[in-house]
Protein backbone atom coordinates (compact mmCIF):
# COMPACT_ATOMS: atom_id res chain seq x y z
CA UNK A 1 0.00 0.00 0.00
CA UNK A 2 1.31 3.14 -0.99
CA UNK A 3 1.99 6.11 1.73
CA UNK A 4 -0.92 8.13 -0.70
CA UNK A 5 -3.54 5.84 -0.47
CA UNK A 6 -3.02 5.41 3.52
CA UNK A 7 -2.69 9.11 3.79
CA UNK A 8 -6.48 8.80 2.00
CA UNK A 9 -7.85 6.54 4.63
CA UNK A 10 -6.12 8.17 7.30
CA UNK A 11 -7.91 11.77 6.25
CA UNK A 12 -11.47 9.77 5.42
CA UNK A 13 -11.72 7.84 8.93
CA UNK A 14 -10.50 11.34 10.23
CA UNK A 15 -13.12 13.15 8.78
CA UNK A 16 -15.69 10.16 9.65
CA UNK A 17 -15.27 10.63 13.35
CA UNK A 18 -14.50 14.53 13.31
CA UNK A 19 -18.15 15.49 12.41
CA UNK A 20 -20.18 13.22 15.26
CA UNK A 21 -17.10 14.69 17.73
CA UNK A 22 -17.81 17.90 16.31
CA UNK A 23 -22.11 17.60 16.66
CA UNK A 24 -21.04 16.02 20.45
CA UNK A 25 -19.04 19.35 20.93
CA UNK A 26 -21.20 21.67 20.01
CA UNK A 27 -24.97 20.27 20.79
CA UNK A 28 -24.05 19.60 24.29
CA UNK A 29 -22.61 22.84 25.52
CA UNK A 30 -25.31 24.65 23.51
CA UNK A 31 -27.75 22.48 25.81
CA UNK A 32 -26.39 22.71 28.75
CA UNK A 33 -26.58 26.57 28.34
CA UNK A 34 -30.02 26.41 27.13
CA UNK A 35 -30.62 24.78 30.12
CA UNK A 36 -29.07 27.60 32.66
CA UNK A 37 -31.42 30.06 30.85
CA UNK A 38 -33.66 31.62 33.73
CA UNK A 39 -37.42 31.84 33.38
CA UNK A 40 -40.47 33.82 35.01
CA UNK A 41 -41.73 31.24 38.14
CA UNK A 42 -44.60 30.28 36.70
CA UNK A 43 -45.71 26.56 37.49
CA UNK A 44 -48.82 26.44 35.50
CA UNK A 45 -50.41 29.56 33.20
CA UNK A 46 -52.92 30.25 31.02
CA UNK A 47 -52.18 33.34 28.75
CA UNK A 48 -55.08 35.88 28.33
CA UNK A 49 -55.02 37.76 24.92
CA UNK A 50 -57.14 39.81 22.92
CA UNK A 51 -60.78 39.66 23.29
CA UNK A 52 -61.40 35.68 22.95
CA UNK A 53 -58.81 33.46 23.84
CA UNK A 54 -58.94 30.13 24.95
CA UNK A 55 -55.67 28.71 26.57
CA UNK A 56 -56.21 25.82 28.44
CA UNK A 57 -53.51 24.48 30.53
CA UNK A 58 -51.68 21.26 31.48
CA UNK A 59 -52.86 19.32 35.00
CA UNK A 60 -51.02 17.40 37.33
CA UNK A 61 -50.31 19.13 41.36
CA UNK A 62 -49.58 22.30 40.59
CA UNK A 63 -49.40 25.74 43.24
CA UNK A 64 -50.70 28.41 40.60
CA UNK A 65 -52.77 29.20 38.02
CA UNK A 66 -51.89 32.49 36.57
CA UNK A 67 -54.77 34.08 33.86
CA UNK A 68 -52.86 37.46 32.36
CA UNK A 69 -54.48 40.35 30.78
CA UNK A 70 -51.94 42.30 29.03
CA UNK A 71 -54.29 44.08 26.06
CA UNK A 72 -53.69 46.38 23.92
CA UNK A 73 -57.34 47.77 24.99
CA UNK A 74 -55.80 48.91 28.18
CA UNK A 75 -53.85 51.22 26.65
CA UNK A 76 -56.73 52.81 24.37
CA UNK A 77 -60.12 51.92 25.90
CA UNK A 78 -61.94 54.56 28.49
CA UNK A 79 -63.72 51.55 29.63
CA UNK A 80 -64.46 48.45 29.58
CA UNK A 81 -65.45 45.23 30.67
CA UNK A 82 -63.98 41.95 31.15
CA UNK A 83 -66.60 39.31 30.93
CA UNK A 84 -65.16 35.90 32.51
CA UNK A 85 -68.09 33.99 33.03
CA UNK A 86 -66.61 31.41 31.34
CA UNK A 87 -64.17 30.67 34.25
CA UNK A 88 -64.07 27.14 34.36
CA UNK A 89 -61.43 25.96 36.98
CA UNK A 90 -62.40 22.66 39.19
CA UNK A 91 -60.10 22.12 42.13
CA UNK A 92 -60.38 18.61 43.73
CA UNK A 93 -59.39 18.08 47.21
CA UNK A 94 -56.77 15.26 47.26
CA UNK A 95 -57.63 13.88 50.72
CA UNK A 96 -61.54 13.70 49.99
CA UNK A 97 -61.50 13.61 46.01
CA UNK A 98 -64.28 16.70 45.87
CA UNK A 99 -64.92 18.50 43.26
CA UNK A 100 -65.12 21.93 43.05
CA UNK A 101 -66.24 24.07 40.39
CA UNK A 102 -64.89 28.09 40.11
CA UNK A 103 -66.98 30.18 38.31
CA UNK A 104 -66.12 33.77 38.82
CA UNK A 105 -66.74 37.03 37.22
CA UNK A 106 -64.19 39.75 37.38
CA UNK A 107 -65.46 43.49 36.85
CA UNK A 108 -62.41 45.76 35.03
CA UNK A 109 -63.36 49.54 34.52
CA UNK A 110 -61.65 52.47 33.85
CA UNK A 111 -63.03 55.07 36.19
CA UNK A 112 -59.90 57.40 35.56
CA UNK A 113 -59.33 61.18 33.92
CA UNK A 114 -56.65 61.67 31.91
CA UNK A 115 -54.21 59.11 33.06
CA UNK A 116 -56.67 56.18 32.66
CA UNK A 117 -56.01 54.83 35.55
CA UNK A 118 -58.29 51.21 35.57
CA UNK A 119 -59.24 50.17 38.94
CA UNK A 120 -60.10 46.11 39.17
CA UNK A 121 -62.94 44.93 41.03
CA UNK A 122 -63.24 40.74 41.55
CA UNK A 123 -66.59 39.26 42.56
CA UNK A 124 -65.59 35.83 43.61
CA UNK A 125 -67.75 33.14 45.17
CA UNK A 126 -67.64 29.15 45.19
CA UNK A 127 -64.21 29.46 46.36
CA UNK A 128 -63.06 25.98 48.08
CA UNK A 129 -61.84 26.33 51.46
CA UNK A 130 -58.07 26.62 51.85
CA UNK A 131 -57.83 27.86 48.21
CA UNK A 132 -56.52 31.48 48.50
CA UNK A 133 -56.92 33.67 45.04
CA UNK A 134 -53.64 36.20 44.90
CA UNK A 135 -53.59 39.13 42.06
CA UNK A 136 -50.44 40.75 41.76
CA UNK A 137 -50.18 44.00 39.49
CA UNK A 138 -46.84 44.61 38.07
CA UNK A 139 -44.53 43.62 40.89
CA UNK A 140 -46.03 46.09 43.36
CA UNK A 141 -49.51 45.20 44.61
CA UNK A 142 -50.59 41.95 45.93
CA UNK A 143 -53.98 41.42 46.26
CA UNK A 144 -55.48 38.61 48.63
CA UNK A 145 -59.07 37.03 48.11
CA UNK A 146 -60.02 34.37 50.82
CA UNK A 147 -62.48 32.09 50.98
CA UNK A 148 -65.14 33.81 52.68
CA UNK A 149 -64.54 36.03 49.22
CA UNK A 150 -63.18 38.98 50.91
CA UNK A 151 -60.76 40.75 49.33
CA UNK A 152 -58.58 43.38 49.84
CA UNK A 153 -57.71 46.38 48.67
CA UNK A 154 -61.31 46.86 46.70
CA UNK A 155 -59.60 48.50 44.06
CA UNK A 156 -56.29 48.29 42.45
CA UNK A 157 -55.11 50.42 40.16
CA UNK A 158 -54.51 48.93 36.61
CA UNK A 159 -52.11 51.89 34.66
CA UNK A 160 -52.91 50.57 30.93
CA UNK A 161 -50.20 48.10 29.55
CA UNK A 162 -49.65 46.62 32.99
CA UNK A 163 -50.26 43.03 33.61
CA UNK A 164 -52.54 41.42 35.54
CA UNK A 165 -51.76 37.88 37.09
CA UNK A 166 -54.71 36.01 38.50
CA UNK A 167 -52.70 33.52 41.12
CA UNK A 168 -54.92 30.34 42.83
CA UNK A 169 -52.39 29.38 45.32
CA UNK A 170 -53.23 25.54 46.63
CA UNK A 171 -50.69 24.77 49.32
CA UNK A 172 -50.98 21.19 47.60
CA UNK A 173 -53.87 20.35 49.20
CA UNK A 174 -55.64 20.57 46.08
CA UNK A 175 -55.09 19.40 42.27
CA UNK A 176 -56.48 21.18 39.51
CA UNK A 177 -58.46 19.59 37.19
CA UNK A 178 -57.10 18.97 33.60
CA UNK A 179 -59.19 20.56 31.37
CA UNK A 180 -59.34 23.67 32.89
CA UNK A 181 -60.68 26.43 30.33
CA UNK A 182 -60.81 29.98 30.48
CA UNK A 183 -62.75 32.06 27.87
CA UNK A 184 -62.67 35.76 28.66
CA UNK A 185 -64.57 37.88 26.40
CA UNK A 186 -63.49 42.06 26.43
CA UNK A 187 -66.19 44.30 25.52
CA UNK A 188 -65.78 48.27 25.67
CA UNK A 189 -68.57 49.81 27.47
CA UNK B 1 -3.57 14.92 10.20
CA UNK B 2 -4.13 11.39 11.85
CA UNK B 3 -4.36 12.82 15.38
CA UNK B 4 -6.79 15.31 14.15
CA UNK B 5 -9.67 14.18 15.60
CA UNK B 6 -8.21 13.97 18.93
CA UNK B 7 -7.03 17.01 18.64
CA UNK B 8 -10.15 19.01 17.68
CA UNK B 9 -11.84 17.28 20.57
CA UNK B 10 -9.44 18.22 22.54
CA UNK B 11 -9.92 21.77 21.23
CA UNK B 12 -13.33 21.82 21.36
CA UNK B 13 -13.57 20.97 25.36
CA UNK B 14 -11.80 23.80 26.12
CA UNK B 15 -14.27 26.49 24.51
CA UNK B 16 -16.93 24.60 25.83
CA UNK B 17 -15.68 24.35 29.24
CA UNK B 18 -15.15 27.84 29.20
CA UNK B 19 -18.83 28.40 27.76
CA UNK B 20 -20.77 27.21 30.61
CA UNK B 21 -18.76 27.93 33.05
CA UNK B 22 -18.88 31.88 32.23
CA UNK B 23 -22.68 31.25 32.47
CA UNK B 24 -22.91 29.85 35.82
CA UNK B 25 -20.08 32.32 36.97
CA UNK B 26 -22.72 35.00 35.71
CA UNK B 27 -25.76 33.48 37.30
CA UNK B 28 -24.17 33.31 40.04
CA UNK B 29 -22.58 36.52 40.46
CA UNK B 30 -25.46 38.50 39.81
CA UNK B 31 -27.78 36.31 41.61
CA UNK B 32 -26.05 36.79 44.77
CA UNK B 33 -25.44 40.44 44.03
CA UNK B 34 -29.00 41.59 43.87
CA UNK B 35 -29.71 38.73 46.64
CA UNK B 36 -32.55 37.74 43.52
CA UNK B 37 -34.55 34.57 44.55
CA UNK B 38 -34.54 32.04 42.58
CA UNK B 39 -35.88 28.10 42.53
CA UNK B 40 -35.43 25.20 40.10
CA UNK B 41 -38.45 24.27 39.07
CA UNK B 42 -38.94 21.11 36.94
CA UNK B 43 -41.59 21.30 33.96
CA UNK B 44 -41.84 18.18 32.00
CA UNK B 45 -44.04 19.70 29.26
CA UNK B 46 -40.84 22.10 28.37
CA UNK B 47 -37.80 20.91 26.43
CA UNK B 48 -35.82 21.55 29.37
CA UNK B 49 -37.71 19.95 31.96
CA UNK B 50 -35.42 21.47 34.96
CA UNK B 51 -35.38 25.49 34.99
CA UNK B 52 -33.97 28.10 37.13
CA UNK B 53 -36.88 30.61 37.86
CA UNK B 54 -37.17 34.16 38.85
CA UNK B 55 -39.62 35.70 40.60
CA UNK B 56 -40.29 38.50 38.07
CA UNK B 57 -39.55 39.67 34.23
CA UNK B 58 -37.30 42.24 34.88
CA UNK B 59 -34.77 39.59 37.26
CA UNK B 60 -34.63 37.16 34.35
CA UNK B 61 -33.61 39.73 31.67
CA UNK B 62 -31.02 41.11 34.28
CA UNK B 63 -29.77 37.47 34.95
CA UNK B 64 -29.57 36.34 31.56
CA UNK B 65 -27.67 39.61 30.28
CA UNK B 66 -25.23 39.26 33.29
CA UNK B 67 -24.49 35.72 32.41
CA UNK B 68 -24.61 35.59 28.65
CA UNK B 69 -21.97 38.56 28.97
CA UNK B 70 -19.57 36.71 31.22
CA UNK B 71 -20.50 33.36 28.76
CA UNK B 72 -18.88 35.45 26.26
CA UNK B 73 -16.10 37.39 28.12
CA UNK B 74 -14.88 34.10 29.01
CA UNK B 75 -15.00 32.93 25.23
CA UNK B 76 -13.42 35.94 23.89
CA UNK B 77 -10.25 35.49 26.71
CA UNK B 78 -9.50 32.43 25.37
CA UNK B 79 -9.86 33.23 21.81
CA UNK B 80 -8.45 36.18 22.27
CA UNK B 81 -5.02 34.06 23.40
CA UNK B 82 -5.15 31.88 20.51
CA UNK B 83 -5.79 35.03 17.76
CA UNK B 84 -2.56 36.61 19.35
CA UNK B 85 -0.84 33.42 19.39
CA UNK B 86 -2.18 33.62 15.37
CA UNK B 87 -0.43 37.25 15.12
CA UNK B 88 2.39 37.63 16.72
CA UNK B 89 4.16 33.95 17.41
CA UNK B 90 3.55 32.17 14.71
CA UNK B 91 6.51 30.36 13.55
CA UNK B 92 5.23 31.22 9.82
CA UNK B 93 5.89 34.55 10.52
CA UNK B 94 7.18 35.41 13.63
CA UNK B 95 9.44 38.83 13.59
CA UNK B 96 13.51 38.28 14.61
CA UNK B 97 12.68 40.83 17.31
CA UNK B 98 10.05 38.81 18.90
CA UNK B 99 12.20 35.55 18.24
CA UNK B 100 15.09 37.14 19.96
CA UNK B 101 13.01 38.71 23.09
CA UNK B 102 11.62 35.28 23.54
CA UNK B 103 14.78 33.85 23.41
CA UNK B 104 16.21 35.75 26.32
CA UNK B 105 13.40 35.06 28.36
CA UNK B 106 13.49 31.30 27.46
CA UNK B 107 9.84 31.31 25.80
CA UNK B 108 10.71 30.23 22.77
CA UNK B 109 7.99 27.21 22.70
CA UNK B 110 5.87 29.81 22.89
CA UNK B 111 6.23 30.17 19.13
CA UNK B 112 3.64 27.67 17.45
CA UNK B 113 3.52 26.09 13.92
CA UNK B 114 0.32 26.53 11.65
CA UNK B 115 -1.21 23.56 12.63
CA UNK B 116 -1.04 23.83 16.08
CA UNK B 117 -2.75 27.41 16.42
CA UNK B 118 -5.58 26.99 13.29
CA UNK B 119 -7.71 23.75 15.23
CA UNK B 120 -7.44 25.60 18.71
CA UNK B 121 -8.72 29.35 17.04
CA UNK B 122 -10.97 27.91 14.45
CA UNK B 123 -12.82 25.90 18.06
CA UNK B 124 -13.08 29.12 19.81
CA UNK B 125 -13.60 31.18 16.84
CA UNK B 126 -16.66 28.71 16.22
CA UNK B 127 -17.41 28.97 20.08
CA UNK B 128 -17.56 32.47 19.62
CA UNK B 129 -20.21 32.56 17.12
CA UNK B 130 -22.14 29.78 18.93
CA UNK B 131 -22.41 32.58 21.90
CA UNK B 132 -23.70 34.76 20.00
CA UNK B 133 -26.54 32.60 18.41
CA UNK B 134 -27.69 31.69 21.64
CA UNK B 135 -27.62 35.60 22.73
CA UNK B 136 -29.17 36.21 19.94
CA UNK B 137 -32.01 33.20 20.81
CA UNK B 138 -32.10 35.01 24.32
CA UNK B 139 -32.50 38.92 22.63
CA UNK B 140 -35.56 37.06 20.19
CA UNK B 141 -37.01 35.48 23.83
CA UNK B 142 -37.27 39.09 25.20
CA UNK B 143 -34.49 37.29 27.98
CA UNK B 144 -31.65 39.44 26.90
CA UNK B 145 -30.80 42.98 26.67
CA UNK B 146 -30.53 44.13 22.63
CA UNK B 147 -27.13 46.50 23.65
CA UNK B 148 -25.05 42.85 24.49
CA UNK B 149 -26.27 40.99 21.21
CA UNK B 150 -25.01 44.20 19.40
CA UNK B 151 -21.64 44.21 21.37
CA UNK B 152 -21.39 40.35 21.35
CA UNK B 153 -22.16 40.35 17.14
CA UNK B 154 -19.15 43.29 17.22
CA UNK B 155 -16.63 40.97 18.71
CA UNK B 156 -17.51 38.07 16.75
CA UNK B 157 -17.29 39.62 13.64
CA UNK B 158 -13.90 41.77 14.73
CA UNK B 159 -12.63 38.34 15.97
CA UNK B 160 -13.32 36.39 12.81
CA UNK B 161 -11.99 39.30 10.40
CA UNK B 162 -8.74 39.17 12.62
CA UNK B 163 -8.48 34.88 12.37
CA UNK B 164 -9.15 35.56 8.40
CA UNK B 165 -6.44 37.90 8.02
CA UNK B 166 -4.18 35.96 9.52
CA UNK B 167 -4.89 32.76 6.82
CA UNK B 168 -4.82 34.98 4.10
CA UNK B 169 -1.25 36.37 5.25
CA UNK B 170 -0.39 32.27 5.91
CA UNK B 171 -1.57 31.66 2.53
CA UNK B 172 0.32 34.27 0.79
CA UNK B 173 3.45 33.43 2.91
CA UNK B 174 3.31 29.46 1.75
CA UNK B 175 2.61 30.31 -2.31
CA UNK B 176 6.06 32.74 -1.75
CA UNK B 177 7.35 29.51 0.00
CA UNK B 178 6.31 27.29 -3.03
CA UNK B 179 7.10 29.67 -6.38
CA UNK B 180 10.54 30.08 -4.46
CA UNK B 181 11.03 26.36 -4.52
CA UNK B 182 9.75 25.64 -8.02
CA UNK B 183 12.15 28.55 -9.60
Amino acid sequence: MSMNRLGEIILTVSIFFMVPILLVVLVVPTLIVSNLSPTVRTDDYAVVRKNKTVLGTQSSLVKDVEVRFNDELLKTSPAYRINTDNIRISFIHLAEQKHTVLNDSIFLKNRSDENKTVYFIPRFDQIPSDVEIALTVGNISNVIIDSNGNYWPQEIHLVPGEELLLGFRIDGRYEIHSDIEIDIEISVE
Amino acid sequence: MKNLPLKMLRSFIYPAGFMVLGKIVGMIFITNLNNYPFSLQNNLSETFSIQFTYASVEQVQMVATISNLFMIIFVLAGCLFWLIKALFFHDSHESPRVIVKLSELNMISFISDTYSIYVPLFAWVLYVWLCVGLIGVDTYLDKSNLWLLIFSLIIGIVITGLSFYDVQREFQIKNKLYVHEYE
